[in-house]
Order: structure tokens, then C-alpha cells, then sequence
């Protein structure tokens, strides 16, 4: 059975990721124009969220690096996600 | 397990962290400046949601469309300047460095573009709070975009005088990790100021 040569198989990988990172792009810029309010917020937020992962997992090359690092960098994600969640959704 | 599977098995295994150590420490200090405005953000807009609706309403949403898909795929051109050098393909890392740089350049146009077409709708940071979070926010990532492309800059130049090969890149990589970095600030910041409302 034939396998990529790891380069390729990277390549690949960048390729589906960028691929995923526009598509989820221009979903939240369509969403933003049929919803609004609590839904919305909660749609774009979760999209805004997992393509900054997305980038720092794997563009930033953190997804085969030494667990502490991959764990900073959660931590640091889930703490604004969490900050700017908790604000939005206060009661106005 | 032939030699095919030992390489992917060594690509898959656990690896210190791209680029330079010093790159990161800025990175997570930048994060957290960044991550702090963003919270100060999200908490005025939740004490003036009517006027930072209102106000949002007037920002040029195609343009922070057009500017978010320039910097993914100026963040994916420097994934592939990178594994281009990984693989000793230097003439391949620069062409995608330069494409990198030239993505960003074309962000910085079209930002300039707007921060003139705000100008002339009255957008000033005494004008409100939304127009000060706005402006502060776009107005110090887009300092960050400038210093990104200074970096991409003074990278090519040291590739084309052939100062990286595969063994040796750390320069490409503390590079990308900086890009990567701008690209997911504003990756945030789209969906913050431009698409929240």
C-alpha cells in the first residue's frame, strides 16, 4: 500500500486545514447576515474559537510539541473564550 | 517496519517547540495584551450593546471579509515556506515567503484603505467607546501586521544569502510562529468588532 512521504502528507494536512479555516470564514461572515442576538454570538464565537485552535495547533506547529506548551496555549484560548463568552452573554 | 513508517513515526513524534524559545515568550505576552483589550471589549459592549450595534453597523464588513482570508492564506503560504525549508527546498521556501509577505501587503492596503474610509464617516477615537475600542484594537494589530511583514522581510533576505537548510531554520520558524500569531489575533478580532452583533 502506498503511503505520502511525510512532507506531502504535511502539505496535505496545511492544504485541508487552510481549506477548513476559509470555509468556516466565510460561514460565520453568512451567519452574521441571517441571525443575529444570543444565536449568533453563540454560532460566530464558537466558529471565531476553533479556527484560532485550528491556527495555533497547527499552523503555529504546536500539535506534535511537548504536552506543557499545547496545554499553554489551551489554557490561554479558553481563557479569553470563556472571558469574552461570559460578557456577552450577561444578561444587558 | 521499513524506513517509510520510521519516518512518519519521527514526524508524529513529540518535538520541541518551533522556532526560537525568546519568539514564544513574546508571543504569550503579546497574547495576553491582546487577550485582555479583547475581554475589556466584550464587557463595554455588554454595558452599550445599542450604541456598539449602531456603531458596528458602519464598519466596511467586506473589507475585514477580504482582509481575513488574505491573512489564513498568508498564514498557510508561510506553513508552506516552512516545510519547504524542512525539506531543503530553499527557492521553494522563498517564493512562499514572498507570496506570504505579499498577502500581508495587501492587508495593510486595504486596512489603510479603510482606516481613510472611516476617517471620512467621523470614526475618531474621541467620538465614542465603540470608535476607541475599534480604532485602538485594528489600529495596534495592524502595527503588528507591520512588524510581522518587517520580519517576513528580513527573513527572505536572509534566505536568498542561503543562511538556512534544513538542519538549520530556526529564523523561518520563529518567523511563522510570529505570523501565525497576527493571523489568529485578527482571526478574533473579525469575529469580535466586525460580525458579533
Amino acid at each position: 500500500m502506498h503511503h505520502p512521504s511525510p512532507v506531502t502528507h504535511d502539505i496535505q494536512h496545511a492544504t485541508m486545514v487552510w481549506g477548513l479555516l476559509v470555509g468556516m470564514t466565510l460561514c460565520s461572515f453568512y451567519l452574521s447576515t441571517q441571525l443575529a442576538g444570543l444565536r449568533l454570538m453563540s454560532a460566530i464565537l464558537t466558529l471565531a474559537i476553533l479556527k484560532a485552535a485550528w491556527i495555533a495547533f497547527d499552523y503555529m506547529g504546536l500539535r506534535r510539541t511537548q504536552l506543557g506548551w499545547r496545554l499553554a496555549m489551551g489554557l490561554w484560548l479558553a481563557m479569553v473564550a470563556s472571558a469574552i463568552a461570559l460578557s456577552c452573554f450577561l444578561p444587558g | 517496519m521499513d524506513t517509510e513508517t520510521l519516518t512518519r513515526a519521527d514526524t508524529t513524534a513529540t518535538q520541541p517547540l518551533p522556532g526560537d524559545f525568546a519568539i514564544w515568550v513574546f508571543i504569550f505576552a503579546e497574547l495576553t495584551v491582546f487577550g485582555i483589550l479583547f475581554t475589556a471589549y466584550a464587557f463595554a459592549r455588554e454595558s452599550h450593546l445599542a450604541l456598539f450595534n449602531m456603531e458596528q453597523r458602519l464598519l466596511d464588513r467586506q473589507t475585514a471579509l477580504a482582509n481575513t482570508l488574505l491573512l489564513i492564506t498568508s498564514s498557510y503560504a508561510m506553513v508552506r515556506s516552512v516545510l519547504a525549508i524542512r525539506a531543503d527546498q530553499i527557492a521553494r521556501c522563498i517564493r512562499w515567503l514572498l507570496l506570504a509577505m505579499g498577502l500581508g501587503c495587501g492587508f495593510v492596503v486595504l486596512k489603510i484603505r479603510e482606516f481613510a474610509h472611516d476617517a471620512t464617516l467621523g470614526i475618531t477615537l474621541s467620538h465614542n467607546l465603540f470608535d476607541m475600542f475599534y480604532l485602538s484594537l485594528t489600529f495596534f494589530h495592524f502595527m503588528h501586521v507591520i512588524l510581522g511583514l518587517t520580519i517576513l522581510a528580513s527573513v527572505t533576505l536572509r534566505a536568498l544569502g542561503g543562511h538556512y537548510n534544513a538542519s538549520s531554520h530556526t529564523g523561518v520558524e520563529s518567523a511563522g510562529a510570529y505570523w501565525h500569531m497576527v493571523d489568529l489575533l485578527w482571526v478574533i478580532l473579525f469575529a469580535l468588532v466586525y460580525v458579533i452583533h
